[in-house]
């Protein structure tokens, strides 16, 4: 499905045709859907995680970023504002929306306000300058806990990234959406964001892959799965002085594409595969209709869930997904160093 | 597969004060401990998935004193083991023809029954359905999926105080169920020894409130955990599927075994000591079974009255991961592997 080729022009508008290649009636198919998708997603941005279920902050963060790719303004500020609204003072933004945590969805929350403040006049986005900037305060005032280093772990447990819940140790997906956010709000020098660069890396199966967030327990490597390896893909894309450390997870993306993909792990895979043909210089030539195509029809066969569809549409919108929309990352002198000696060794 | 409540269905379990609701599952255990000083566990031998399963399960559960009138028009929630499906190892999580055969046997009964689970390790849970191909045999079955991870939740107070959570958050598919049906797979547990019925009923906590994997529930000690969200739950009974089987480094990177078993009991503790046995795995090693001796059931197998088949000719010795933490687990120091 996915063939290399030397440097192709990547798709680069959020309504272009998914599959410029096929350009037969499964094009009109997908570009009625996203038709659908977007009226549904104007009508009603803030959502739970299903139709009938609470508003929760991940769904309303993944609306407010499908909106803004498909510049649907009033949705993305309807979803961005109800993000706002449930700010606690101390700048955390709860899954459930609450004042009770865990607090994890702050990340999102201030990728979803950092891009709509672009989108934004200056003055109409100085309100959501102001919450991801207290949003990222108190990012850096959470860290997983080190636990101790021993023979039954394969990862570095002393590097710290982002718990799912204060006080438990850093796990890969927290810690890749805590550095999309600080990557996306201007503070990818911070050392908080270096060592999670760090972290991501070393989460890293060597085969290819991640797993949710361990390499090898008891001496045994552990299997990859579709959606940390996707994470960790787009979180670390763009970023200099890193030759190929995700070759491998790259490589076992593509192969998991051939496969039965669920709709979320599909979202973050396209997005993935994307961020690497925009930071390579050897670029895919991406073909996403049969994977879309075929989550879109399981999605509709099980059940009408909206943040789902939103997460495919958000990726349907490929280079011009918000989601990607960082510039570009530099390791530290001291990150690199780690990372090389940990190669070596 | 969408978890929305229908217009009959008014979340009267959710409405429920959740104090109340914790004091009526500790009162619970504790009453049934008390009134039933033994427990009945049944054991199927020469089962196959191509069997006639749901004749199984329905003659085990009778054999257990199960009353079906008990549950006609009421909710049951089956509650497999989908903990990090794969493909390649189905040895992993619960067979969809299991599930399968326990709707159909719930559903004979008059019961409303769903089907929920709360992958600990795959936050994607529609993945998770298609990897261990759960997805197709409930849509094989019109039956909708409660993804437990994501649902709405409410507070319960911790009935077992074992561990220092004072509540745990519990999905309103579990706080609305009449029962829960722990249905999971005969495993050993690289860090527990095995895991089993009560074990399983960690995928009754949301990972949007504790994680990927639960590690708030690590940090507060696994046997402690497990012991007291058993206690937090209400009326539960366990069906297990002890077909293929994983030993070694379960319960995820273990191997297959066949055993051709299927466990059923109403007393999770007593089913889970008596699958230890059948493991020749001592039950009072197995730290969460020494904790919930005799206050949520029994492990004595003096107080275990078999049904169906007895487990000592049956006694089949899983291999165990040649680790110090698991060394204790078997007198003879037999049948570990590196």
């Amino acid at each position: 499905m996915i063939s290399i080729v030397s440097s192709p022009p990547m798709p680069s508008k959020a309504n272009q045709s998914l599959s410029s290649n096929q350009p037969d009636r499964t094009d009109l198919v997908l570009a009625d859907w996203k038709a659908q998708q977007i009226k549904r997603l104007r009508a009603k941005p803030t959502i739970g995680y299903a139709a009938g279920e609470p508003v929760a902050a991940e769904p309303v963060a993944f609306a407010a970023l499908a909106a803004v790719a498909y510049e649907q303004m009033d949705a993305a500020i309807s979803a961005c504002d109800c993000l706002r609204q449930a700010q606690n003072p101390d700048g955390s933004v709860a899954v459930n929306l609450d004042a009770i945590g865990p607090y994890w969805t702050t990340s999102l929350s201030c990728i979803a306000w950092r891009q709509l403040e672009i989108r934004q006049r200056i003055q109409a986005g100085e309100k959501y300058r102001t919450a991801y900037k207290r949003g990222l305060d108190f990012l850096l005032s959470l860290e997983g806990e080190r636990i101790s280093r021993t023979e039954a772990t394969g990862h570095n447990t002393q590097l710290v990234g982002w718990p799912w819940v204060e006080g438990t140790h850093s796990w890969l997906e927290p810690t890749a959406m805590a550095l999309l956010a600080m990557r996306h709000c201007g503070a990818s020098e911070h050392p908080r964001a270096q060592e999670a660069a760090e972290l991501l890396i070393d989460r890293q199966i060597e085969s290819g892959g991640a797993n949710y967030g361990n390499t090898i327990v008891l001496g045994q490597t552990l299997v990859p799965h579709v959606m940390p390896s996707a994470m960790s893909v787009v979180a670390l894309h763009h970023i200099e002085s890193l030759s190929d450390p995700l070759g491998p997870t790259i490589r076992y993306l593509q192969n998991e594409l051939n496969r039965p993909m669920a709709a979320v792990s599909l979202a973050w895979t396209i997005h993935a595969l994307v961020s690497v043909g925009l930071s390579q210089q050897q670029r895919f030539d991406m073909e996403f209709d049969w994977p879309l195509r075929s989550a879109i029809n399981r999605l509709h066969r099980i059940e009408d869930n909206p943040h789902r569809q939103n997460l495919l549409l958000l990726s349907a919108s490929l280079a011009d997904s918000p989601l990607l929309n960082m510039s570009k990352m530099k390791l530290s002198t001291k990150a690199s160093s780690n990372r090389k000696s940990q190669e070596t060794s | 597969m969408t978890n929305v409540p229908n217009e009959h269905q008014d979340r009267r379990g959710f409405l429920i004060a959740s104090a109340a609701t914790a004091a009526t599952a500790a009162g619970a255990a504790v009453w049934y401990q008390r009134t039933h000083p033994s427990s009945d566990v049944f054991i199927a031998k020469n089962q196959t998935y191509h069997g006639d399963l749901v004749r199984t399960i329905r003659d085990g559960l009778i054999a257990c004193q199960f009353d079906p009138a008990t549950i006609r028009g009421k909710r049951v929630l089956l509650k497999p083991n989908l903990v990090e499906p794969s493909r390649a190892s189905p040895h992993m999580t619960t067979h969809p023809v299991m599930i399968q055969s326990a709707i159909e046997v719930f559903r004979g009964w008059g019961a409303d029954v769903t089907v929920g689970e709360g992958p600990g390790h795959v936050r994607d849970s529609e993945q998770a359905l298609i990897e261990s191909g759960v997805m197709e045999a409930l849509a094989d079955m019109r039956m909708p999926f409660e993804d437990l991870n994501y649902q709405e939740v409410r507070m319960v107070e911790n009935a077992g105080k074992a561990c220092q959570l004072s509540s745990f958050y519990f999905p309103r598919a579990v706080i609305e169920a009449d029962l829960v049906v722990s249905m999971p797979k005969m495993k050993t547990h690289h860090w527990m020894g095995m895991t089993g019925a009560m074990k399983n009923l960690y995928g009754v906590i949301p990972g949007i409130k504790y994680g990927w994997p639960k590690n708030v529930l690590h940090f507060n000690g696994i046997p402690q955990t497990v012991f007291d969200i058993n206690a937090s739950v209400g009326r539960r009974i366990t069906i297990v599927d002890g077909i293929d089987c994983m030993e070694g480094d379960g319960p995820i990177m273990g191997t297959p075994k066949s055993m051709g078993l299927i466990l059923v009991g109403t007393n999770l503790t007593a089913v889970d000591a008596t699958m230890a046995r059948l493991m020749d795995i001592l039950p009072d090693r197995i730290p969460y079974l020494a904790l919930a001796a005799d206050r949520l059931g029994p492990i004595d197998d003096q107080r275990i009255r078999q049904r169906g088949e007895r487990w000592e000719p049956l006694r089949n010795p899983f291999k165990i991961l040649d680790r110090e933490h698991l060394r204790h687990l078997r007198k003879d120091g037999a049948h570990f592997v590196t």
